[in-house]
């Protein structure tokens, strides 16, 4: 990350620069060759300025600035090497502009730069923002994401670096701590096919570099008030003194619709044509561009009724904008229809950057073995920076950053604590196992549920931890043992098969195979492999299991007839549907309060499928809301062993594990 | 009878009328009077012995009340008569003389006898004290007096004689003038004042030949039921205080020696042991009577070995700050290289006259050197030992003086040394668990697995723990040896102690009080617990923890306020330990075993102290202070953390 | 899963009795829970009576793990002691050592004890006798065979091995595989 960017070397002067220039190239020369480039460019633009006075007024870039700036605050920290890579290309830059004209045509991009000038420009504009936004939040993701571990990063920085170098090369639209962008953009405009979008962006790269870096700005000025003649002083002032008012009304403006209002920008937007969307498919597009493009649309369609362009319908938009979003995050389409669906389109963008970072590294402390106190002081005296999770849980604790792997301290050797996402709590300390309960976690490796619902019943009881992976079982069968559970149970079976073989638990837990759209930012590959037959393979699967699950709790149990059924996806396939489903076909069980008081009840109704109104009872948790994996959890609770089907026929499920006392018992349901 | 209409009159104040034959006479005053007279038939003598009876009952008073603490209590009654007799005139001293004379026994009646002879004796006495140069020879009708068969008078006059001596006898030491000495010639004065001297000590060495003769004769009360304990228990009280009040005269390896034969003297053997300063005399009881027990194959009193606790063996061999100050200092001067300090003649004169004189200085304080008690008491010592080791060996009948040799254990214990460490540990081990004993064979100790066992008294295994405890107190933390037995004895021990209800009973002797069980089992706790070293295993705190505010429920509530005090002490000693307080985070499974005598096994973590809660209601209001404060101090520990 | 007979008993509580002497009763007779041992695969289980009766129900190729594997039997008959078994060897154990905090991560590492990283043993070690190793916080590390008694290790001088390693905690990451 941060590596990378300082070992770089200072990309080499331009031709003519290094010929003139002997010794060394500190970084004191560069930027004083910076200034200079930065002057020259304030020279040339103060005549273009001249010219063009007359034709319009300059609308204010401060409220579509604001907005951007509000808009990607909100959002999930992005990476921060993203912006030192483009420091340097800044630098790159400002060699390249006062060279010559040539060489700014050179900036232009290798790809389809020239292909879509439109978009370029107000691309160009869109991202100065979003530079000058993402270097803000850089610096705030700086002090925040201090502590993510490296391994994480290692491929999202392989992907953003790629990313940068490919945008460094684009930019000319910089607005940089260098503060001269706007002169070097509206240099390059200007030299490409005028459009009517170059006044604008022009004026909005200025005005944004005016904006942002006022000081500059006005050291520009001053500069080019030195080159500029007296009777370009009357000019400037006027000049300054619309734009001071358009941005008066357009603040006031703001105020009424409640709404930023971009007016350089409103009907500039467009949509790029059938055509151009088919050469896009088929050659590699510019990142920055893409997420300026995906800003747009969401601006637009957040006020559609006035951005929208009047031929294009709001499918259109939403089609460029899942796209450009597959393309820009690396989602197979499928997926991204999924997904967008949950989502308003501005949560969407905060789910899936959430995605891009990794969640914090937990641990769950072994309370059979240590309490969260002392083990937490025995990790601080090892170098380990960590704080208790937070108020739902007294045996989770969050790693900051550590001296030592947390995977082979001693004290985890000795069982005292287990790595274990905070998600993963979430299932187990919905069910509550009791002492002296039979417990059924069907799903059950690596065993990080199953120690957990042992530790809670303190080895009384039993647990039966079942998996249909043989190899998974393996790390199953270690962690039970370092933990020290010593109430539980390993078996081997596909999880449809209980109760058959044994029945009568107290307590259920399924924690289903899924898509695993909740852990993408563990696993990346969810985002491209996961395919429609999937969904249908995976839903079918769930529905079994959680039948059988449901199937394999006793009703009668004196402290028992639970049932959590959790998934760590947010897709509603999986998780409202497939409780609606067991709703639905045993109507012996309803739901029941999770007792976690945090997260998003689940939704009663979905593109035109309206579930069962206890829905609200579960709980969605999502990475940008939560910290924590995506995960739904549901809680049912067992009334009856008798389920009818129909009136006529009662069936009772078979379940070789009932108890006697299970048939001794009266029928009707208690709780 | 009426019996509340009949009044009640004490006896002394009844006045019986006196019949008599004579006619009433006046007194010098012009009073009429009845003239008294006894019941006897001899009234002139009576009456004469009377009269003149009167004027020595001062003295006699002085004398009898001298030893009212000695006197058995059958004295008492007609002690009280004669004090209570109202007048008496002075007479003077040579009118006593006639008295030298022996009243006739056969022409009285006992008890006129008895106050005959006790005048006599009175007036004797007074005598010899108002000049005790001259009246040294009548001391030799004292002798006589109290070789009286009538066992009464007997006990009279060597209680006379007691009084006598004691007031008469010198300081020092009358030792038998040498052969050169004797044929020197010396003035009148030094004549005549050895001649007392010699009188002196022939005298008292009668006496004392007195004294013991009535006291063996008291101690062969077995063989010879007739003989007379009661002068015998007056001879030894005799010979104790006189050992008391002149340690350093003559014969006191006589005294010493029958007073060990009896070893009924407790106290002044007692008041021996704490006033010597040079320990000789210490030595010399304490072998004596380390012979005595040995004699008697330990069938002895315990309370003859109670004595022994106050032996001063753990100041004297302790070294004294002081001393080690002189020792430094000497060694300092001995090896500084003499300074050849240039001092004039008149100087170095001056500081050898100095140094003769700090020489004659210290000669003059008599202050026994450090060297020389050392020995003595060292010597004490070990006579003191050989006889602990020689008893607790001693496989039968020890119950008795078991307790008072752990005691004594206890208190010296730190001046064994290490080798006895390790085979004192086996056998105290031993008896703690009741498997030294009579019939105790090999086999059987091995299946007497019962730590708590009921042939052992709980006094006994407290003190053998406590015994145990101060050894390693003291110098065994070179040795690492483990008590991990002695921490389950007294485990095991905690809970038969709650069901003890005289657990604060101290026995409070004349002598001293005697520790209770509640004293020694808290010494015991502090030394285990909260000694400088920590206990090595947290869980075995715990436990002891957990089992003590079990206790604390059941015990009286001065020894619960101990507990809880003992309680909120460990707790701060250690703050691991705050996990009893918390009923929340239980870490570790299982439950406690609350039955198992084994501190290390019970799991002590999966539970808590709710006994607490019901402390706080106790009805006791010194238990609920201290109860709530031990709370505060849990509560403000726990805000600190703030996981 | 089958209970051991007599002959595999008797070799069990043999190389248990090594660590735990007469405390073996604990283990089995524990007042919560009567407990027992159960073989599958050549595997020794400690399982909870309730457990086991109601583990019958899972048939022998699906049962993968019952209660604590204490070890396993060789070919030959003899049974070793894996590190899982720890838990209960230190609840019980008869000698301890403890370790220093120097000496902690070689004897992790697999290393033997060596008397310079020794704090703390109980008395009377006699040779070639087992005993559970502990870190100086009482956290149980492992367990081994004392290579002298005592009082020989006060001669060694202090490289010389104290305790040989039995098995140790590092296992859990070392021998993933051979222990499951």
């Amino acid at each position: 990350m941060g590596r990378r960017a300082k070992n770089k070397q200072d990309v080499p002067l331009p031709f003519e620069l290094e010929n003139k220039i002997e010794g060394k190239v500190t970084k004191k020369l560069n930027d004083r060759l910076k200034h200079e480039a930065i002057r020259a460019h304030k020279q040339r633009e103060a005549a273009l300025k001249q010219n063009k006075d007359s034709r319009r007024m300059q609308p204010p870039a401060s409220p579509k600035d604001n907005e951007r700036k509000r808009k990607r605050n909100t959002a999930p920290k992005p990476n921060k090497k993203i912006t030192k890579p483009k420091v340097e290309s800044e630098d790159e830059e400002e060699e390249d502009t006062p060279a010559a004209a040539t060489i700014l045509d050179e900036d232009a991009p290798v790809d389809g730069w020239d292909n879509a000038p439109i978009v370029s420009d107000s691309d160009g504009g869109i991202d100065s923002d979003s530079e000058l936004e993402s270097d803000e939040e850089a610096e705030s993701a700086d002090d925040n994401n201090a502590d993510s571990s490296e391994e994480e990063f290692a491929s999202a920085e392989d992907g953003s670096a790629a990313e940068a170098e490919i945008a460094s090369v684009n930019e000319d639209s910089e607005s940089d701590v260098s503060g001269s962008d706007s002169g070097s953009e509206s240099e390059t405009v200007t030299q490409k096919p005028l459009s009517l979008l170059s006044d604008e962006s022009d004026e909005a790269e200025s005005d944004d570099g005016i904006e942002s870096y006022d000081e500059f700005d006005t050291d520009a000025e001053e500069d080019d008030d030195e080159a500029v003649t007296f009777r370009d002083m009357e000019k400037r002032s006027r000049k300054i003194d619309a734009r001071r008012q358009m941005e008066a009304e357009m603040a006031e403006l703001e105020l009424e619709t409640g709404e930023a209002v971009v007016e350089g920008e409103r009907e500039l937007f467009e949509l790029p044509s059938e055509e151009q969307v088919e050469l896009e498919k088929e050659a590699p597009l510019d990142l920055s561009q893409v997420q300026l493009r995906i800003q747009e649309i969401i601006r637009v369609l957040g006020n559609f009724a006035e951005l929208r362009d009047e031929t294009k319908s709001r499918n259109q938009y939403m089609s460029q904008l899942k796209r450009d979003m597959c393309y820009y995050y690396g989602y197979n389409e499928f997926l991204m229809d999924k997904l967008m669906d949950l989502f308003a389109v501005g949560e969407a963008i905060e789910f899936f950057e959430a995605n891009e970072v990794a969640r914090p590294v937990t641990i769950r402390t072994n309370t059979l073995k240590a309490r969260r106190r002392d083990l937490a002081q025995s990790l601080i005296n090892r170098g380990v920076n960590l704080d208790p999770i937070g108020k739902w849980t007294k045996v989770g604790l969050t790693i900051f950053d550590s001296q030592v792997p947390i995977g082979a301290t001693p004290e985890y050797m000795a069982g005292h604590y287990m790595i274990q996402a905070a998600s993963s709590f979430l299932p187990v300390v919905a069910l509550a196992p009791q002492e002296n309960e039979k417990v059924l976690d069907m799903s059950a490796a690596p065993g990080g549920k199953t120690t957990y619902c042992a530790a809670l019943m303190k080895n009384t009881g039993m647990v039966v931890a079942n998996d249909a992976n043989r190899e998974r079982e393996k790390a199953l069968v270690a962690n039970v043992h370092r933990l020290g559970a010593s109430n539980v149970v390993v078996c081997n079976y596909d999880g449809r098969e209980f109760p058959k073989v044994m029945g009568g638990f107290d307590r259920v837990l399924l924690d289903a195979p899924c898509s695993g759209t909740g852990v993408i930012s563990k696993d990346a590959s969810v985002k491209v492999n996961k395919g429609p037959e999937d969904f249908i393979m995976l839903t079918r699967l769930q529905k079994e299991l959680i039948l059988s699950a449901i199937d394999s709790v006793n009703a009668d149990s004196g402290t028992g007839g639970y049932i959590v059924y959790s998934t760590c996806s947010v897709t509603v396939d999986e998780d409202e549907a497939v409780v609606n489903y067991a709703l639905r076909k045993r109507p012996n069980i309803k739901l029941v309060d999770t007792g976690l008081d945090f997260g998003r009840p689940g939704f009663t109704s979905f593109r035109g499928h309206s579930f069962h109104s206890s829905l609200a009872l579960t709980r969605r948790f999502y990475p940008h809301t939560h910290n924590m994996d995506g995960f739904f959890v549901a809680k049912f609770q067992k009334l009856s062993n008798k389920v009818q089907v129909s009136e006529e026929q009662v069936v009772i499920p078979t379940g070789s594990g009932a108890t006697t006392k299970q048939r001794k018992k009266k029928k009707g349901s208690h709780h | 009878m009426n019996y509340e209409q009949n009044l009640r009159r004490f006896e002394q104040t009844e006045k019986k009328p006196k019949l008599t034959n004579r006619l009433p006479i006046k007194t010098a005053d012009g009073r009429l009077a009845l003239p008294e007279n006894s019941d006897e038939e001899n009234d002139d003598i009576s009456d004469s012995a009377h009269t003149d009876g009167e004027s020595s009952v001062g003295g006699e008073q002085s004398a009898e009340e001298q030893h009212s603490t000695l006197e058995v209590d059958s004295d008492g009654d007609e002690d009280q008569e004669v004090s209570t007799r109202p007048s008496y005139t002075e007479t003077k001293l040579e009118e006593q003389d006639d008295y030298v004379i022996e009243p006739d026994r056969s022409r009285m009646t006992r008890k006129q006898y008895i106050i005959a002879q006790q005048n006599r004796l009175a007036v004797i006495a007074d005598a010899i004290m108002q000049d005790p140069d001259n009246g040294v020879k009548y001391l030799k009708t004292l002798h006589n007096i109290s070789s009286d068969v009538d066992p009464r008078v007997k006990r009279l006059g060597l209680l006379t004689q007691l009084a006598v001596f004691c007031d008469i006898l010198p300081e020092y030491r009358i030792r038998e003038l040498t052969e050169k000495e004797q044929q020197a010639k010396v003035t009148k004065d030094v004549r005549q004042q050895r001649m007392h001297e010699e009188q002196l000590v022939h005298s008292y060495s009668n006496y004392l030949k007195q004294l013991f003769t009535a006291s063996k004769q008291a101690l062969k009360v077995f063989a010879n039921p007739s003989a007379d304990i009661e002068t015998g228990i007056v001879a030894a009280r005799a010979l104790g205080n006189l050992i008391n009040v002149r340690p350093l005269f003559n014969f006191r390896k006589d005294i010493l020696s029958a007073l060990v034969d009896i070893y009924t003297a407790r106290l002044a053997v007692l008041r021996l042991f704490r006033d010597d300063v040079s320990g000789e005399l210490s030595q010399n009881a304490v072998m004596l009577a380390a012979k005595r027990i040995k004699r008697l194959s330990y069938r002895v009193d315990p309370s003859a070995l109670r004595p022994w606790l106050h032996l001063r063996l753990r100041e004297e061999l302790r070294e004294n700050p002081e001393d080690r100050k002189r020792k430094d200092e000497e060694q300092r001067q001995r090896e500084q290289p003499k300074r050849a300090l240039h001092m004039s003649k008149k100087q170095a004169k001056m500081r050898k006259v100095q140094q003769d004189v700090d020489k004659s200085l210290v000669e003059a304080e008599a202050e026994v050197s450090r060297e020389e008690r050392e020995k003595w008491y060292g010597e004490t010592l070990k006579q003191v030992f050989i006889t602990y080791f020689r008893i607790l060996k001693q496989k039968d009948n020890i119950g008795g003086l078991l307790p008072a040799v752990l005691e004594g254990l206890a208190k010296y214990a730190h001046l064994i040394s290490v080798e006895f460490f390790v085979d004192l540990f086996q056998l105290l081990k031993k008896i703690m668990r009741g498997q030294h004993g009579v019939g105790i064979g090999a086999e059987e100790s091995e299946h007497g697995e019962d730590l708590v066992s009921s042939r052992v008294g709980l006094r006994t295994a407290l003190l053998c723990i406590l015994s145990a405890l101060h050894i390693l107190t003291g110098q065994g933390e070179a040795l690492n040896l483990d008590i991990k037995d002695f921490f389950y004895q007294l485990y095991a021990l905690l809970p038969p102690l709650a069901a003890r209800p005289q657990i604060e009973a101290t026995q409070a002797t004349w002598e001293e009080t005697v520790r209770s069980e509640s004293d020694l089992l808290f010494e015991c706790l502090q030394l285990m617990f909260l000694g400088r070293t920590k206990v090595s295993s947290i869980t075995r705190v715990a436990a002891f923890c957990k089992r003590i505010a079990e206790c604390a429920l059941c015990w009286p509530p001065k020894t619960a306020v101990r507990a809880i005090e003992f309680m909120h002490r460990l707790l701060i000693k250690y703050p691991a330990l705050d996990r009893l307080l918390s009923s929340e985070e239980q870490a570790g499974c299982g439950l406690y075993l609350r039955d198992l005598d084994d501190p290390d096994m019970c799991n002590p973590f999966a539970t808590c102290l709710f006994e607490l809660h019901w402390l706080q209601i106790h009805y006791h209001a010194g238990v609920q202070a201290a109860t709530a404060r031990l709370l505060n101090f849990a509560k403000t520990e726990q805000k600190k953390h703030r996981l | 899963m089958r209970p051991l007979t007599d002959d595999e008993t008797k070799v069990l509580f043999e190389k248990l009795a090594k660590y735990i002497a007469r405390n073996i009763i604990h283990l089995i007779d524990r007042p919560d829970e009567p407990y027992c041992f159960r073989l599958q695969k050549d595997r020794v289980y400690y399982v909870s009576e309730s457990n086991m009766r109601r583990a019958t129900a899972i048939g022998r190729k699906n049962l993968v793990s019952l209660g604590i594997c204490f070890g396993k039997f060789t070919k030959t008959g003899k049974f070793r002691l894996h590190i899982t078994a720890l838990q209960y060897l230190a609840q019980y154990a008869k000698y301890k050592v403890w370790i220093k905090p120097n000496g902690e991560m070689p004897f992790l590492y697999g290393n033997h004890v060596v008397k310079a990283h020794i704090g703390r043993v109980t008395e009377d070690i006699p040779e070639h006798q087992g005993v559970v190793i502990y870190n100086m916080a009482d956290v149980p590390l492992g367990f081994g065979v004392s290579a002298r008694s005592t009082v020989d290790m006060r001669k060694v001088d202090p490289t010389g091995i104290a305790v040989f390693h039995q098995a140790d905690n590092g296992e859990y990451l070392r021998e993933e595989d051979a222990l499951f």
